[in-house]
């Protein structure tokens, strides 16, 4: 079985040589993948914190649907999503589907569950005396709520982190509402699906090489801000 | 057509092989042997445009009841179809591009190539046509249109035989379409099909996948019959020297029942919504190419 | 100060806290139109007793009355789990009580119209086991400034920590603190806040004897006005306002369960119970 050696060999030729479309592919899925994070925590964050901090009625269903939500199939998601954008859809009038754009929501729509929870977890774990300390401090609840935030700060890059590699890594998604687009909609995993359905397995294995290096180039960067917020 | 001669020879070996099995197999009334020790399962490699028609589930379960066999259908594009059938993960192929099919026999993958049946290729535009593409003589100038105009086209640019196929015919036109209005998408017939519907672009099918979509697509026909539309399938036998661990006897017997008579009778039978998506090539009848 | 025999030993905490109010009341809010402290009838239960199940067994504390002036001090003192922590949390606005009200500078605490957050900025709290948010010290000290919008409030918060004798530490990540350091800073951080009450949960555990003599000038500046080290001419060059805050007289509630603690702070006239 040659494949393995001459995937590395690929996938090194591929960046070596700045390979257009590996390259286009690589900035898609990061910025897809991005976008994605910046909107589901735009609205994960606070639901977690909201979940974790203040006692209501239903908070326990909430936690127990949104843990299932995580088990969703991408696929399934991108299904919905593009009965709802397609033009025969409710939305189908904001010419959506087959974008970036609707990519974006999908994977953020993915992972939403996955941010709140880690959120709501690590808000939970988090000593109670930090709000209360900031309460009798004279903070707000709100300040209150984002001192334990910062608190919890290594956490929340856990989260998402872990919340990124989910989006990056997903295909399903990418795959109904992206089109796989050449250029446009086309990110390493679908690339990977396309490459494989050609019977091109070597190409298919050197991309996700290379997707693996996009994915070590940024926790390295998050390393670094890690230690600097530590600090 | 250098081909021809190691074509030829396979085609012998193969009737040879094929007396071979009647004279162990065929005689079902009289032997009753249920079960023939190496046929248990036999794993084709097929394109999708096949699997979704719905022919192989008609044309099949006969071959299977017969031999007490079962064969595993693998649904893929033809790329990936050779590329498991040169790796030995398949005793057999089903696929539909010649320009590829030829080398992977040439260079000893595969044996046996016969060429049993063929569909074709339509060009799928929005009803209202806005590149005219209907009001044009031939395939090859309703393309130069759809590259003339400022409507979207959309390949699949999955090494699929049916992509294969629209590049081919993009170099006999001659024409280039603009990047910009050009939808290389890496999808599947049926997904590709969704698209070029939701976004009202022209784009090229075989004709069994827009026929079972139809009614749930904003796409019209807007090609007309044409040889060079034309899709030829062939089936292929991996080669049992380079992977001896394939069900050669069974893809062989596999090969004779679609080349032979009760096969190609189902083909020819077969209907999809009303409409004959297969032709068979093997039958003695007028109009059979 | 009657004790009653025979009950459990939380009731009879709770007594003697009843009888220390009424002393409280008599001897200091004479001729003041409004004590700055006002607790009427308050009862407290656990969480999750909301609906008693064993009638009055549940109550932490039970039909508390309090009113203080500024300046003077009260010593709350009980067993462990006599419910001296629940009381002063309830007063510093963190737990609603069961029944009864508190009001802070004539403000309702619980039931006012305005918002929460603004009437407890009249009270500050040191936790018996205190927390230091994960940053500097100098950032912990001027927190409770920093959300009064004081300003110069980093000034303020190290001239405090100057008086105090801990300024070295201003720059240590909080968490990095020992016990007795930590309890030092956290002490320094509610001193500094302008407010009308402050409320101590056991501020003496981990202390030396150097730390314990500032513990009670700290706690005598605060009910005079002359807090400890906040009142000098440096902080009062800075800004009116804040040496204004600081320089304001408070109520000040020690609660502890050391009997010696109490007798120190006892020594002082203002000191009840």
């Amino acid at each position: 079985m040659e494949t393995i050696p001459e995937a590395l060999r690929h996938a090194l030729h591929l960046l070596w040589s700045g390979d257009a479309r590996t390259y286009t592919a690589m900035a898609v899925s990061v910025r897809v993948s991005s976008l994605a994070l910046l909107l589901a925590a735009l609205v994960g964050i606070p639901l977690g914190g909201l979940i974790g901090l203040v006692p209501f009625s239903g908070r326990g269903i909430l936690r127990v649907v949104l843990r299932a939500l995580m088990s969703v199939p991408t696929v399934v998601i991108g299904l919905v999503l593009f009965a709802v954008l397609s033009r025969s859809g409710p939305l189908g009038g904001w010419n959506l589907l087959y974008s970036q754009t609707a990519m974006a929501v999908g994977q953020a729509i993915l992972i939403v569950p996955l941010v709140a929870s880690l959120v709501d977890a690590a808000v939970r774990s988090a000593d109670r005396r930090v709000q209360d300390t900031a309460l009798t401090l004279g903070a707000g609840w709100f300040r209150s709520a984002l001192d334990v935030l910062w608190e919890v700060r290594l956490a929340l890059v856990a989260a998402v982190v872990t919340a990124f590699s989910r989006a990056v890594s997903e295909v399903g998604i990418s795959m109904m509402v992206g089109g796989n687009i050449r250029g446009q909609t086309r990110n390493i995993t679908t690339g990977i699906m396309l490459e494989t359905g050609k019977g091109q397995f070597a190409m298919g294995i050197a991309l996700g090489i290379v997707l693996l290096l996009v994915a070590l180039g940024l926790n390295t960067v998050v390393q670094a801000i890690e230690h600097s917020v530590e600090a | 057509m250098k081909k021809r001669g190691k074509e030829c020879a396979d085609h012998e070996r193969l009737l040879f092989g094929l007396v071979a099995l009647s004279v162990l197999s065929l005689p079902s009334s009289g032997c009753r042997q249920k079960r023939t020790p190496g046929l248990a399962v036999i794993r084709m490699a097929t394109t999708t445009s096949t699997q979704n028609s719905g022919l192989l589930d008609r044309l099949l379960p006969p071959f299977e009841k017969r031999y007490g066999c079962r064969v595993d259908v693998i649904a893929v594009g033809t790329g990936k179809a050779l590329e498991l059938g040169r790796r030995g993960d398949v005793d057999l192929v089903m696929v539909h591009d010649r320009a590829r099919e030829l080398p992977f026999v040439s260079k000893g993958f595969g044996q046996c190539r016969i060429e049993f049946m063929w569909n074709d290729f339509v060009l799928l535009g929005p009803p209202s046509d806005p590149a005219g593409a209907k009001k044009v003589a031939t395939v090859l100038d309703a393309l130069a249109a759809v590259a003339r105009s400022k409507a979207l086209y959309l390949s699949r640019d999955d090494g699929s035989g049916t992509n294969a196929r629209a590049t081919l015919l993009q170099s006999r036109a001659g024409v280039t379409f603009d990047p910009a209005r050009h939808l290389r998408v890496g999808l599947g017939m049926a997904a590709a099909l969704t698209m070029a519907s939701e976004k009202g672009a022209y784009v090229l099918s075989d004709r069994g996948t827009f026929v079972a979509m139809q009614t749930r697509l904003r796409l019209e026909v807007v090609s007309r019959q044409d040889k060079i539309l034309h899709n030829v399938y062939s089936v292929i036998a991996v080669n049992p020297v380079l992977h001896p661990k394939v069900n050669h006897v069974g893809a062989m017997a596999l090969i004779g029942y679609v080349t032979g008579p009760e096969g190609q009778r189902r083909i020819a039978r077969y209907r999809m919504k009303g409409q004959a998506l297969f032709h068979p090539l093997l039958l003695p009848r007028p109009g059979a190419r | 100060m009657s004790r009653t025999s025979g009950e459990n030993t939380s009731l009879r905490a709770r007594e003697r806290m009843t009888s220390e109010t009424v002393t409280a009341t008599s001897g200091e809010s004479m001729g003041q139109a409004s004590p700055v402290l006002d607790v009427s009838g308050l009862t407290l239960r656990r969480r999750g007793h909301k609906v008693a199940k064993r009638g009055q067994d549940q109550d932490l504390v039970s039909n508390f009355d309090l009113r203080m002036d500024r300046g003077d001090l009260l010593v709350l003192l009980g067993p462990n789990g006599a419910g001296k922590s629940s009381l002063l949390a309830c007063l510093a606005g963190l737990l609603p009580p069961f029944a009864g009200s508190v009001r802070l500078a004539g403000r309702s605490l619980y039931h006012g119209k305005r918002s929460r957050t603004a009437v407890r900025r009249e009270v500050a709290l040191l936790h018996q086991e205190p927390l230091l948010f994960d940053r500097s010290v100098l950032a912990n000290v001027a927190y409770g400034l920093v959300r009064r919008r004081v300003p110069g409030a980093k000034d303020l918060a190290l001239d405090a920590l100057r008086l105090a004798g801990i300024d070295a530490l201003c720059d240590r990540p909080a968490r990095s603190l020992s016990g007795g350091e930590t309890r030092r800073v956290a002490l320094v951080q509610a001193l500094v806040l302008p407010v009308s009450v402050l409320l101590l949960d056991e501020p003496s555990p981990g202390l030396d004897q150097a730390a314990l003599e500032w513990l009670f000038r700290s706690i005598e500046g605060a009910t005079t006005g002359s807090i400890e080290g906040a009142t000098t001419g440096s902080i009062e060059g800075a800004t009116p306002g804040p040496s204004e805050y600081v320089t304001t007289r408070r109520a000040v509630i020690v609660a502890t369960h050391d009997e010696s603690l109490a007798d120190r702070l006892g020594s002082d006239e203002r000191i009840l119970g």
